[in-house]
């Protein structure tokens, strides 16, 4: 399984309960004041909407074989959300039917013993989901030694770790920016800090805060990285052995001799880089290095002013 | 060619060019002894796609469908369809490709010619070329305005400049006939020169006033060695010449040089002199041609006494008649500065001396002493630029002046730009900016909350507290009146509400109404909200949750639950934020907690009218219910 069908289950899994947490609050409130009917009926609609919708996220990143103890673990954790999308489907199929039936028969008929029997399995699904959450927790850190070193580390995190600097080691090759690199770090560690702030003591809507963001930076973390590795293979693809080094070998001996190139009075070139439009010709201002360039040449050249200093070592651009 | 295209002076023109747009550059170089793809047309396509994709992420989404790019070897066609369709895309994108060596190509050399008058045959691109003199690129280019021989450019023009300045001085000649030493001294220049011109310019104008005050053979010598070419010891020297008399105002100056975005009127001159409060003082008076002559004349000695020779005054140009400019000698003058010399610089021009503030101040001024302007436009530009530089004062307050003093210099804004709306009849810029489509100047608050002016907003909103007030300033603050002014450059993808995020937040601290409309426009929060689903996509990240916690905030402000989305759609179907949050801007987790919130602010609604009707004999209600008491409990019953 790779470090990003990873990242993103786990996202996926935080989003799950955080609406499921949304679901059955709202569901409850359903219950208490069932009477804007249509309306009703339109958000238990999208109720199940969301909660498949989520499910067939979670599958889409589930491995079809487990490799490791771990990965079985996470599998486990999955197959316990789709359970718990059917629970959650079959009480919104109830509220469904209900809420139909209300269209036609009087408000008073609500039946307080069905009611609360409804209420209670509300309640038991939530304790399913508190449940969830805490594995979720544990899997990712197995032991609380994490907290206090880094030898805790599971094999997940360093896999993810390991996967960034790969990352980070095209980059460099590919010479390209690093901002978007380092916005990716903050989000990785953004991540496992709201998966350490899952605390079994605090209050739901506080966990609730924590796995929004859970589900927010992972969905942000995968996109982004998966973009960007696709973006370093197309790169890959037209990178070629030679694309640097003719440049590299070019040095000039006394840069500061051009900069007259820049005056306006002496040149019109900076008017054409402001304004301009089309081609603009230097007639013979050519980068040599010093294997085409005779000492004779050198002397009676128009290239007097920048003459080049041999290449001993590539310099880096 | 290198050296031309990693220049920051090629940067910075073409910055100019691209205007707001992004600006790529693009080098290949060919080498007719490298491999095949050093000298071949396919090397050149594939250098510049690399480089321009390597530096431009975005384009890759933008230009190359999934499948694309991933096998390893690219055919000449293919290659060239993607620039045709770099050519042919809408793209908010300028390219400049430097291609060294077109007589290395090894192919006819016709070919590459035609190849580079292809690539610069849109005019979002455009190509610099170098070659050996050869007969087909001279049949192609040597007529062309558009080229430069460097055998006119050689050391040669250096002495011949210096030749002509030292050698036909009348004490000069008269001076070598004695002593025929003086005559090496032109070439003692060319030869220390190193080719640098600005330290030949600098040392000729100080050798021929040390010729006309007669110093001796020897000071001459030591005037020249005194400069060194290493540039920035060169620049030491230079401002260690400066007066202490005129230190102060030199370096406010070249302080106020280096941070403004576009180079300064000779006015910047009279408002560095003159009293701190001038500017807010002065009337409002426009000045002719030859007053603006007269101030050019006068100052242009000053400018040289106070500033040595680092600072001229430019005459004016033909696009910009009145304008007579204060520029740099050279650009690098302006980052040796700002490398080398910007602490020393504020110490010098002391510690009370904000170049922003000041910035802000000649901008003032500028528009105290500018013509009349039929359209505005002009007037449009320093408004623009003066809230630029409040708003980098809003970034990091002001070192010394009392915030006062920027509101102050605001107030003033607002009086001179309602004496010179009276003048003109129509700016199109303004009727983008004011959320009730006028084309006059609208007023300073509402600019001042569309450019993100907390400071100013808060003293604002202290003494206006009316609610169709605020709720304006809002819609100002969201950027939906779409004021364009931009953030400080580089980080123009941030959006005009994460940017104005603190006026916001200020806002919702008052009893404003989200659903506020006026003179029945749509209303701040329907207009944010179609703002976002327009550009939902173009958001970074943070940009998003910033704009989603707004959503949320204004919501609980008791925003409405159901519009219509369609603009000037009056029969189209109205949507709820949920509906809406959820399926347009896809975003589940935020829909289900508006949810929430809708279902609280509902319960809170129906419990306070419960309780007006019992008390309704009281007399004003209050707009905002805080949960108190019974009701509180209630809260915490449907908070869960």
């Amino acid at each position: 399984m790779d470090p990003l069908s990873i990242i993103s289950l786990t996202g996926n899994i935080a989003q799950f309960i955080s609406i499921g947490y949304g679901i059955l609050s709202t569901a409850r409130e359903l219950y208490n004041a069932p009477d804007d009917s249509a309306d009703s009926l339109r958000t238990i609609r999208l109720l199940a909407e969301d909660v498949k919708r989520s499910i067939v996220m979670i599958s889409k990143d589930i491995p079809d074989v487990a490799q490791s103890g771990e990965e079985r673990a996470l599998q486990d954790i999955s197959k316990e959300c789709g359970q718990l999308a059917d629970g959650v489907l079959a009480q919104i199929e109830k509220l469904r039917i209900d809420g139909e039936g209300l269209l036609r028969k009087l408000r008073a008929l609500r039946v307080s013993a069905t009611f609360r029997f409804k209420k209670k399995e509300i309640d038991e699904m939530l304790a399913r989901l508190i449940a969830l959450e805490a594995r979720l927790r544990t899997w990712w850190f197995p032991t609380n030694i994490y907290r206090h070193s880094i030898t805790g580390q599971n094999n997940v995190i360093i896999a993810i770790r390991s996967d960034l600097s790969q990352l980070k080691r095209t980059t460099n090759r590919l010479d390209i920016g690093q901002s978007v690199l380092s916005g990716l770090e903050a989000k990785l560690d953004q991540i496992l800090a709201n998966i350490e702030s899952l605390e079994d003591g605090s209050a739901i809507s506080a966990r609730r805060d924590a796995l929004e963001g859970i589900a927010l930076n992972s969905r942000n973390y995968k996109d982004e990285t998966s973009k960007m590795k696709r973006h370093h293979r197309i790169l890959e693809a037209l990178i070629f052995d030679s694309i640097y080094s003719r440049e590299e070998k070019i040095e000039f001996a006394h840069v500061k001799t051009l900069e007259w190139l820049f005056d306006s009075p002496i040149t019109n070139f900076r008017a054409w880089l402001e304004t301009g439009s089309g081609v603009y010709w230097m007639n013979g201002l050519v980068s040599t290095d010093c294997t085409f360039v005779s000492k004779i040449r050198l002397r009676n050249t128009l290239l007097i002013f920048f003459l080049v200093r041999p290449a001993v070592a590539s310099l880096p651009p | 060619m290198k050296y031309v295209s990693s220049h920051p002076a090629t940067r910075e023109a073409l910055k100019k060019w691209a205007g707001g747009q992004e600006m790529v550059i693009a080098s290949h170089y060919f080498w007719i002894a490298g491999t095949e793809m050093q000298k071949s047309q396919e090397g050149l396509l594939q250098t510049l796609l690399f480089h321009i994709l390597r530096k431009t992420p975005w384009l890759i989404d933008a230009l190359l469908p999934e499948q694309i790019g991933l096998q390893r070897t690219h055919s000449l066609s293919q290659l060239k369809a993607f620039f045709s369709q770099l050519q042919g895309e809408e793209l908010e994108c300028c390219f400049c490709f430097f291609i060294d060596g077109l007589d290395e190509y090894h192919g006819a050399e016709e070919d590459i010619i035609q190849v580079v008058k292809d690539l610069a045959a849109c005019p979002r691109i455009k190509v610099c070329a170098s070659s050996r003199p050869w007969s087909a690129f001279l049949a192609e280019w040597s007529s062309s305005p558009q080229s430069f021989r460097m055998q006119d450019f050689t050391r040669d023009d250096i002495s011949a400049y210096v030749h002509d300045k030292v050698s036909t001085d009348a004490k000069f000649q008269a001076a070598s006939i004695n002593d025929p030493q003086w005559l090496d001294l032109p070439q003692t220049i060319v030869e220390r020169a190193e080719g640098i011109w600005i330290w030949v310019y600098f040392v000729v104008r100080e050798l021929l006033r040390d010729i006309r005050d007669n110093e001796p053979f020897e000071q001459l010598h030591k005037r020249i060695d005194s400069y060194p070419t290493e540039l920035s010891a060169f620049f030491d020297v230079i401002m260690g010449k400066i007066d202490q008399v005129h230190m102060k105002s030199a370096a406010r100056l070249m302080l106020s040089s280096t941070i403004a975005i576009q180079p300064l009127s000779v006015l910047a001159l009279v408002v560095l002199e003159e009293e701190e409060d001038f500017v807010i003082r002065s009337e409002i008076y426009t000045l002719s041609k030859d007053d603006l002559k007269d101030l050019f004349k006068s100052w242009q000695p000053r400018l040289q006494n106070r500033c040595r020779d680092l600072m001229k005054l430019e005459p004016a140009t033909r696009t910009e008649p009145r304008n007579f400019r204060v520029e740099f000698l050279h650009r690098t003058v302006r980052d040796f500065l700002l490398k080398e010399h910007r602490d020393e610089l504020q110490i010098k021009a002391g510690a009370d001396f904000d170049t922003r503030f000041s910035l802000c101040e000649v901008k003032l001024l500028e528009l105290k002493r500018a013509e009349q302007d039929y359209d505005g436009s002009f007037h449009g530009l320093h408004v623009m630029e003066l809230l630029h530089y409040a708003n980098m004062i809003e970034q990091e307050p002001l070192k010394s002046q009392v915030p006062q003093a920027l509101i102050e210099l605001l107030d003033e804004l607002d009086r001179v730009m309602k004496y010179h709306s009276r003048l003109y009849r129509v700016y199109r810029g303004w009727n983008r900016l004011a959320p009730n489509k006028s084309k006059k100047w609208p007023n300073i608050s509402w600019i001042a909350a569309s450019a993100g002016l907390t400071q100013f907003t808060r003293q604002d909103i202290e003494i206006n507290q009316d609610i169709a007030h605020v709720s304006v300033l809002l819609q100002c603050s969201l950027g939906c009146a779409d004021l364009g002014v931009e953030s400080t450059a580089g980080d123009s993808a941030i959006p005009v509400f994460a940017r104005n995020i603190n006026t916001i937040r200020l806002l919702l601290t008052t009893e404003v109404d989200p659903n506020y409309s006026i003179n029945r426009s749509t209303s701040p929060w329907v207009s944010f909200l179609r703002h976002l689903a327009q550009n939902w996509s173009n958001f970074s990240g943070q940009s998003k949750q910033i704009a989603l916690d707004i959503i949320c905030e204004l919501v609980q402000r008791g925003a409405h639950i159901r519009f219509r989305i369609q603009d000037e759609d009056e029969q189209g179907a109205t949507i709820s934020i949920f509906e809406f949050v959820r399926n347009e801007l896809g975003e589940p987790i935020t829909a289900w907690r508006l949810k929430e919130i809708v279902k609280r602010r509902q319960e809170v609604d129906r419990i306070s009218q419960e309780c007006h009707s019992e008390s309704s004999k009281s007399s004003n209600p209050p707009n905002i219910w805080k949960p108190q008491g019974r009701f509180a409990r209630l809260l915490a019953w449907t908070k869960w």
